[in-house]
């Protein structure tokens, strides 16, 4: 029913006349009769269907993985493990054989693992006549770690579910400039952005999209700027460039300092700024399966467009003769959580039913072979140059992934090494950094999260800790090395596009996400849209269904990157003149 | 809602429904009942998602006990020629009909014939026959899937009937598939941990079909269903895993492992 407010005459304008008003309340009556006779019931399967779709609750989560990689840094070891089975690019004469980590250690599915190979006999008539069964031999190395063909699939890397259990807005992050300006900050300080001065503006320049709209505001040291004009000469660059006029600096401020770096946030209206200016925050995921909640497994005869790199050298620097070292192996994998999961009990960030869910790819790291935990970054922090002051030290490590240090010897020196644990359920990780405008009611991804591993060079030295001509401020404790992304999204429901508001003040069956928002008094809410259905926009979800469960089946291209070589990783304003090759 | 301003009286009238109930909720009863009953009747939910079930890890191979391995292995024994047929030798296709040559340059007649696991369930305490049986799912291992040895008359190597089932080749043999929750199969024999599996050899030299029985019998001898053509599979659902067991009309010991194949030998007569 609706509520309906009844205003009195003489309230509808100034001087308006009383008048007579009755209302009369009249009772209805309803009689109806026990029906006798036979009932008749047109069955409709689809409808029944529908019911059952929009009532299941139940997702079972699989898809392809596929590595895309390029094995890239070419280093030297005197561990001879690893050296035994390094892709060897040159003949010693430098003293040291210089080649790639063997791509066993990138691998989803490691192939060097121990297992019983049948010996194939030799047998002439008689030997045949009395043959009964296979002697078996051991394959695999196991000098550095036993890896048996049941650890395959879990050595490297993991896969996990997890969801945004909470946001950190205390996350913190550093930015570095080429001129090795930088700035640190927390997240809730919101997005970086480096200050020009071309007369009469300030020029703001971000190196993720800002999401600011031309007359929205720009809050700088808790000083709201109107947003006098976006972008500059570049194409694209109105998501990245934010000019504000100088004269709008208050009177008695100093303003802006050319070439130095200031965080922003969005405002939508600086007349409330509490409730229009945006928030910003750290996505943090909590795991809802363990090690042994997914299948990891070859897809039939698939394998990616790009070449298989591997060779039998000749002699290795043991002396072992026709070894075969392989630099890259393009896998395509399946991959699939065992138990269905089940979409109840939880609560997102945001206070309601989580509408999605992330594949957590982990790094695993079982041999030791890189330094562990991983690093958390963000797109901002990977650079064509040099390396952000982000990964200095240890503040940016993934604290919740434990490692294990242990020792091995090799020619009588000591080797150390860190390998990582499997997570339990419940472990926090950190995801996307999140723009989150409350009028709007909606997250925006200024960046997903990134980790970032690399090898301790007493281990392998491939130069990460040094200057090379291209690429500058790596140390000792800020090696550059891998990154990639962690955490994939999976959609399981889909919110609408646009805001409903009502101001009626009870109103059953609201979505959670419903807020009521007193300043303007009314509800505001995104539809959460039904199974099976989807707007002229693409937005929605239709899933097959059938055993009551939803099936998604969400594919991952996999990237991991070379921090040093990979060439397009800004994701801001992009030279499309320039000639760098691409390099992944 | 407003009211604009007229020149006359105005009326609002707000009406309350009200139900009296004259037939005491009956109606509301029937209205429910019928929906529980088109619930029921009319497509009712039933989970028939399968998963991959593989032969559970057993130490082995290194004799420590954190190695663990799960490859299965499969010995298929025909009868010799010998003038009183045993299966000393019986590790050959050629036994067969398909020859040494036939069998190196994977002919038609090799590559056609396969071996077919097929998978029964019994009512519970019942052993299996062919009275109370029923197929479930068959495997096929085709001759191609074997082992091979290296035959030193042709210098080549030849197929053998021996199957072994990994992870880490990912071969057929390795994983069977069940339902992941077998409650829909209440009530009938479908239901339960417990398999029996036999094995036929079905020939693509001469068209025929080999029975195996699981310890060796002599051409002569009565086959007895119950304890001599069966092994017993028992499924894991806490870790999707599978077992295998000798069978003699009890379980006996698990089999399937690198040292102790799961063996079949060819019986006289086939179907």
């Amino acid at each position: 029913m609706k509520n309906k407010r009844i205003i009195l005459p003489e309230k509808r304008y100034e001087k308006a006349p009383t008048e007579d008003m009755s209302l009369s309340v009249k009772l209805q009556g309803k009689r109806k009769l026990l029906t006798n006779d036979e009932r008749d019931t047109v069955l409709n399967v689809a409808k029944l269907f529908d019911e059952e779709r929009q009532d299941s609750d139940i997702y079972k989560i699989h898809g392809k993985i596929k590595m895309i990689f390029r094995n890239m840094y070419s280093g030297w070891t005197s561990y001879r493990p690893l050296n035994d089975k390094l892709y060897i690019l040159d003949d010693g004469s430098s003293y040291r054989f210089y080649g790639y980590m063997p791509y066993d250690e990138f691998a989803f599915l490691r192939k060097d693992v121990l297992r019983e190979e049948p010996v194939v006999p030799t047998l002439d008539e008689i030997g045949l006549s009395t043959f009964d069964g296979f002697n078996t031999t051991i394959v695999g190395d196991t000098t550095h770690n036993t890896i048996t063909s049941l650890d395959s699939s879990k050595f490297n890397w993991n896969l996990y579910l997890s969801y945004i259990d909470s946001q950190d807005t205390g996350h913190t992050m550093t930015y570095t400039l080429s001129d090795e300006t930088s700035l640190s900050f927390v997240s809730e300080d919101g997005i970086p952005f480096r200050v020009n001065y071309i007369k009469p503006y300030y020029r703001l320049i971000s190196p993720v999209e800002h999401g600011m709209n031309q007359g929205e505001y720009i809050i700088i040291d808790d000083y709201p700027y109107y947003v006098n004009l976006l972008g500059n000469e570049n194409y694209n660059s109105e998501k990245y460039v934010i000019n504000i006029l100088k004269s709008q600096v208050p009177v008695g401020e100093t303003g802006l300092t050319s070439n130095v770096i200031v965080t922003g946030k969005r405002c939508t209206d600086k007349n409330n700024l509490t409730g229009t200016t945006s928030q910003y925050y750290v996505h943090k995921h909590k795991t809802l399966t363990d090690v042994d909640g997914y299948i990891l497994d070859k897809a039939g005869f698939e394998s990616p467009i790009w070449e298989d790199e591997k060779k039998l050298v000749f002699e290795n620097i043991y002396g072992d003769n026709n070894v075969l070292v392989e630099r890259n192996r393009m896998e395509s994998l399946l991959y699939d959580f065992k138990e269905p999961f089940v979409l109840t009990g939880l609560t997102n960030n945001l206070g309601y039913l989580p509408t999605e869910v992330y594949v957590s790819v982990i790094l695993r790291n079982s041999n030791g072979y890189f330094e562990y935990p991983p690093k958390v970054g963000y797109s901002f922090n990977f650079h064509d140059t040099y390396v952000d002051d982000h990964f200095d030290g240890s503040n940016s490590q993934e604290t919740t992934l434990v490692g294990t240090t242990f020792y091995r010897e090799a020619d009588g020196d000591p080797y150390w090494f860190t390998s990582g644990s499997s997570v339990p359920i419940g472990t926090e990780l950190t995801g996307a950094f999140i723009e989150y405008n409350p009028i709007e009611m909606k997250e925006r991804i200024i960046s997903e999260s990134i980790y970032k591993f690399y090898t301790n060079i007493d281990n392998f030295d491939y130069g990460q800790t040094g200057y090379t001509s291209t690429f500058t401020g790596a140390t000792l404790t800020n090696p550059f090395g891998y990154f990639y992304q962690p955490h994939y999204r999976v959609k399981l429901r889909e919110l609408s596009p646009y805001v409903e508001t009502s101001d009626v003040y009870e109103i059953e069956n609201l979505p959670q996400n419903a807020k009521y928002f007193g300043v303007d008094g009314l509800w505001k809410w995104r539809d959460l849209y039904k199974h099976g259905y989807t707007d002229d926009l693409g937005n929605g979800t239709d899933y097959p269904f059938i055993n009551n469960i939803h099936y998604i089946k969400n594919d991952i291209n996999f990237y991991l990157k070379n921090e040093q070589i990979y060439q397009n990783k800004p994701t801001d304003l992009s030279d499309f003149n320039s000639s760098n090759k691409i390099n992944c | 809602m407003k009211i604009r301003q007229l020149n006359t009286d105005q009326t609002l009238n707000i009406n309350i429904p009200t139900d009296f109930k004259l037939d005491l909720g009956k109606e509301e009863s029937l209205k429910k009942f019928e929906e529980e009953t088109l619930r029921d009747i009319i497509n009712p939910i039933e989970n028939y998602e399968t998963s991959r079930f593989m032969h559970k890890p057993y130490t082995g191979y290194l004799g420590d006990p954190s190695n663990l391995q799960c490859d299965i292995w499969f010995q298929f024994y025909f009868y010799n020629d010998s003038s009183t047929p045993t299966h000393i030798g019986g590790l050959d296709y050629s036994l067969v009909g398909i020859d040494i040559s036939e069998n190196s340059k994977m002919l038609k007649q090799a590559t056609k014939s396969f071996f077919r696991l097929e998978f029964y369930k019994v009512p519970e305490g019942e052993k299996p026959e062919r009275m109370n049986r029923r197929l479930v799912f068959a495997k096929n291992l085709s001759l191609p899937l074997g082992e091979r040895v290296f035959y030193e008359n042709i210098n080549e190597l030849i197929y053998v009937p021996v199957f072994t089932g990994s992870n880490f080749k990912n071969k057929e043999n390795m994983y069977l598939f069940w339902f992941q929750d077998d409650s829909v199969l209440e009530e009938t024999i479908l239901i339960g941990d417990t398999f029996y599996m036999t094995a036929r050899f079905f020939n693509g030299d001469d068209g025929s079909i080999s029975n195996f029985s699981n310890t060796p019998k002599s051409i002569t001898d009565n086959i007895n269903e119950n304890n001599e053509i069966y092994y017993q599979y028992v499924f894991d659902w806490t870790d999707y895993t599978y077992e295998v067991f000798e069978f003699n009309g009890t379980q006996g010991n698990r089999i399937g492992k690198t040292d102790s194949p799961i063996k079949f030998y060819e019986i006289a007569g086939g179907d």
